[in-house]
């Protein structure tokens, strides 16, 4: 007690003599950096600011006995949350007995500020560590900062748990309930689950820390830590101190390499990598500039009416420059209705306006009225209608997207213009490396195989789709898993390692697709096949989403036989029928929900619940949770199935037009409970990224 | 890639009637003509001088703009794309578009931080001789995720007089323009014919400025 006492005054001493008058700088909200958690913070202890909002950092922190590899999002500008895969050479059990080596743990943690800072009082913010993981890193904290000058600032915090086991004293939240004075011992369970019963409650303790940012890229920290290692100590690494020295070194913006005195025995090293999904480094992208809008006067027919024919072969080929296919064309007196499909541009409001700049050069002079249907595989889906003059107009007027919008109709279409010959049946195909990696697995955080991936794709008819995809695997360890599965239902996902035993060419997919419009704005889908690597089968899906719905419903239901090891043509002898209705809603400030309920894949029913937040440009990072009637000791390790989603536009990295998104699911881990069917081609995405609502959002992109 | 070249009609002898004549000297020399001259690009010989070239002058088509990003270390000689009313539209063999409302920069393409649209018509009139502010000048930006931004500036002309450029004597006018971070200088120098020869123009932010005059 004393010691701690003592070691917060030296500190706070220091702050008094260093601060300048005391001062709010500009950005207080700010954290300056990450502690080693990965969580807003100095070395090892948090702080109460916040990052800033939609940052992504990457943080990969070590020092003795111990790596932490941590990833934190600021999902709102007060809420952070931080997924964490450590290792831990060795430590004891958390009754202190017993001894683990070689830990590989997954963690969560989560980070709130709930007060900000005023002229005379400090931030405040909440956080809880390692939420719904093993606990070995579980504790809470209450943390204030206050910025006294423009380049100090002084951080003061009470923890509990893993926080409140250096120099603690009694739970000061005991004057409350006499209950939060001890802290349950968590019992033996599969892991993965919230424990709120433990949270706040045991012995406490003090933390504290100084910062000082001496230049514009070097900051100084010193900080009490209120963490006894216990577990750690003498095994991993010898705690002799309660101080906490380091220097961070802003490398860029982007960039941060911080060393530290750790517990006076041990050195630290961390490197953290921020990027922010909102600025992207290409700005608005290095698109190739789009054509510029013609008048009238210049197309190749300013004075004739011309045939569809002739008319259809000028646009595809114009419209091919641009990455875009024509599907159809139909001429109706001034009017000119046209459909393409995108296979280039991410947001359809770019493939839009490419579209007009196309038509306006080329159009017959007679037409006045343009109009755009987009189509997903053959399947309209939205018609935009825009009039010439305006184009021609506004092409250059400082308010151009607004006042186009304003005179442009978009509303729901159920059918395409007359095709032209010629155009089907569509081919295309590719060939390309494929990487299929599997992280932060019990015992190897990295697993990938990587190999070559011919896909193809033939569309006899609109709507109407075969496709298929070869994988030959060069390299790869996903194989080497050998963790035979024990669990007691159907092994509908845990024997995954098997199907990466297969040398030869394997097969993923191999299906026939047919999408539709059965209904003002409902949408379908019937797919057949190998749908999947695990299952083959029939998959039907309906949608209902009208323009600028904020609420979709869908409702699919499959049958399936899981596939034989080697991914070929062989069956095994599980069948189950599938399937879920869910609900979609788009909430403001991007926040995306879908709640799922159904039957899942091992038979056993229940609910997903999937919360995204997405931005305008593609970038998605999300969470989503299954609980089924599957219990905790019958689904294993982890208890119910949950992971956090991301998706990052391959333009946004490249700054170049991509329609590829690069998608990763990650799990904490993978069982056969609450496990979904993937099926490709599924509706709300395609449909929605042409609706009104997307367009809309970023409709500044027409012009780009 | 092939680049399409149209041909160019030039409007902006339309703006001289909005021309003061007063007592600047400067201000009656003051006729915008669209970007650049023709041919071989020496701008102050009266004898280049392109004013209303009917559709299809070849000489026009030929005309080539050579324009240089100091923040990027980028130069490029573009070609007439387009025509649109006043505003031309010029593009680079590897499709970077300009263009130009009579000469006043008020779109980029395909350089990452475009400016998507400006406003010019205050310019115009003041680089003519007409109020030279304080006025109010939009810039149109898309920001990281596709959302329209505005950077409303407040500007005033000056004229500068006559100033030696590259061994060519120019009358001088500068739209200096203030925003809440960042101060605009836009530089535009004529022959003593009014005709625009070079030009200093901000795109925005991360890019700065181009400059831009005629390809010899």
């Amino acid at each position: 007690m004393s010691v701690c006492r003592s070691g917060l005054g030296v500190l706070v001493a220091i702050s008094a003599l260093i601060a300048a008058p005391a001062a709010i700088a500009e950005g207080s909200k700010f954290a300056w950096g990450y502690n080693s958690y990965g969580v807003p913070g100095m070395l090892d202890m948090p702080q109460a600011f916040s990052r800033p909002d939609a940052e992504l950092g990457t943080h990969l922190f070590h020092f003795k006995g111990q790596t932490r590899v941590s990833s934190t999002f600021q999902v709102f500008p007060r809420l952070s949350g931080t997924f964490r895969y450590s290792f831990i050479s060795e430590l004891r059990g958390s009754t202190l007995t017993g001894l683990q080596t070689r830990l590989y743990d997954r963690s969560f943690s989560v980070h709130y500020r709930f007060f900000d800072e005023r002229k005379y009082l400090p931030a405040l913010a909440v956080g809880l560590n390692d939420i719904v993981g093993t606990g070995v890193y579980a504790g809470e904290y209450v943390a204030a900062t206050k910025t006294l000058s423009s380049r100090l600032r002084a951080t003061a915090g009470i923890g509990w748990g893993r926080l409140g086991s250096y120099g603690s004293f009694t739970n000061p939240l005991g004057v409350l309930n006499d209950h939060f004075k001890t802290r349950p011992r968590r019992s033996g369970d599969f892991g993965g689950t919230f424990h709120p019963e433990m949270w706040f409650r045991g012995p406490a303790a003090l933390f504290g820390g100084v910062e000082w940012q001496a230049t514009d890229k070097l900051r100084l920290i010193a900080e009490y830590s209120s963490d006894a290692y216990a577990r750690e100590e003498g095994l991993a690494f010898d705690r002799r101190s309660p101080f906490n020295f380091g220097l961070a070194y802003k490398v860029n913006p982007a960039i941060t390499v911080t060393g530290s005195y750790m517990y006076g025995s041990a050195v630290g090293l961390q490197l953290s990598y921020t990027l922010n999904p909102r600025f992207p480094a290409n700005g608005s992208g290095r698109d190739p500039a789009p054509p510029a809008i013609t008048p009238r006067a210049d197309t190749p027919w300013p004075d004739e009416a011309v045939s569809d024919d002739r008319l259809g072969r000028a646009l595809s080929a114009a419209l091919a420059d641009q990455g875009l296919t024509l599907d159809g064309l139909e001429q109706s007196g001034t009017r000119l209705r046209i459909a393409i499909r995108n296979e280039r541009y991410y947001t359809a409001a770019q493939a839009l306006g490419r579209t007009a700049r196309v038509l306006s050069r080329i159009a017959p002079s007679n037409i006045d009225i343009f109009a755009i249907t987009l189509a997903a595989e053959g399947m309209p889906v939205t018609t935009a209608t825009l009039v010439r003059d305006d184009l021609e107009k506004l092409a250059f007027h400082p308010v151009a997207p607004d006042l186009l919008r304003a005179a442009t109709r978009i509303e729901d279409e159920r059918s395409l213009p007359q095709r032209f010959p010629g155009r089907y049946p569509i081919f295309s195909w590719g060939l390309g490396p494929y990487l299929t990696p599997s992280l932060f697995d019990p015992d190897n955080p990295v697993r990938a195989d990587a190999g070559v991936a011919l896909t193809g794709q033939v569309s006899p008819l609109p709507g109407l789709v075969f496709e298929g995809v070869l994988h030959q695997k060069v390299i790869g360890n996903l194989d080497k898993a050998n963790q035979v599965s024990t669990s007691t239902l159907p092994h509908v996902r845990s024997d995954a390692w098997l199907y990466s035993k297969a040398d030869g060419i394997t097969m993923p997919q191999l299906t026939a697709a047919w999408y539709f419009r059965p209904g003002r704005n409902v949408f379908g889908r019937v797919t057949a096949g190998y749908l999947e690597s695990m299952f083959a089968g029939v998959s039907g899906e309906m949608l209902w989403k009208p323009q600028n719905s904020r609420l979709a419903l869908g409702v699919e239901v499959n049958r399936v036989r899981q596939r034989g090891y080697d991914q070929l043509f062989d069956f095994r002898s599980y069948e189950v029928t599938t399937g879920h209705i869910t609900a979609y809603y788009a909430f403001s400030g991007g926040i995306h929900a879908k709640l799922s309920a159904g039957r899942y894949l091992a038979g056993d029913k229940g609910a997903t619940l999937e919360i995204n937040r997405e931005f305008d440009n593609g970038w998605r990072i999300g969470i989503f949770a299954t609980k089924t009637n599957v219990s905790a000791a019958q689904f294993g390790e982890g208890s119910f199935d949950k992971g956090i989603r991301l998706t990052v536009p391959l333009d946004w990295i490249s700054g170049r037009p991509s329609r590829t998104g690069l998608d990763a699911v990650i799990r904490p881990i993978t069982r056969d409970g609450g496990a979904r069917l993937e099926v490709p081609g599924r509706l709300y995405e395609r449909v929605r990224q042409r609706q009104a609502t997307a367009l809309d959002a970023s409709w500044g992109r027409f012009w780009k | 890639m092939m680049l399409r070249l149209v041909t160019c009609a030039i409007l902006g002898l339309s703006l001289v009637g909005c021309a003061k004549t007063g007592g600047d000297p400067t201000a009656r020399l003051a006729r915008i003509v669209t970007g650049v001259t023709g041919g071989r690009g020496d701008v102050a010989g009266a004898q280049t001088v392109v004013q209303m070239a009917p559709v299809g002058d070849p000489a026009q088509a030929l005309a080539r703009l050579y324009a240089e990003l100091p923040s990027r270390g980028a130069t490029a000689t573009l070609a007439i794309e387009a025509v649109n009313g006043t505003v031309t539209t010029w593009r680079t063999a590897d499709n970077v578009t300009l263009s130009f409302d009579d000469g006043v920069l008020v779109s980029t393409r395909g350089l990452g931080f475009d400016l998507m649209g400006a406003g010019a018509e205050k310019t115009l009139m003041a680089l003519a001789g007409g109020d030279p502010g304080p006025y109010r000048r939009q810039y149109r930006y898309l920001d990281g995720e596709n959302h329209t931004a505005y950077l409303t500036a407040g500007c005033t002309v000056h004229h500068r007089g006559s100033e030696e450029v590259e061994g060519r004597t120019l009358l001088r006018q500068d739209e200096v323009c203030e925003t809440f971070h960042i101060g605009i200088t836009n530089v535009f120098w004529f022959d003593f014919a009014g005709r625009m020869a070079r030009s200093r123009q901000w795109i925005g932010p991360e890019i700065g400025y181009v400059e831009t005059r005629p390809a010899s």
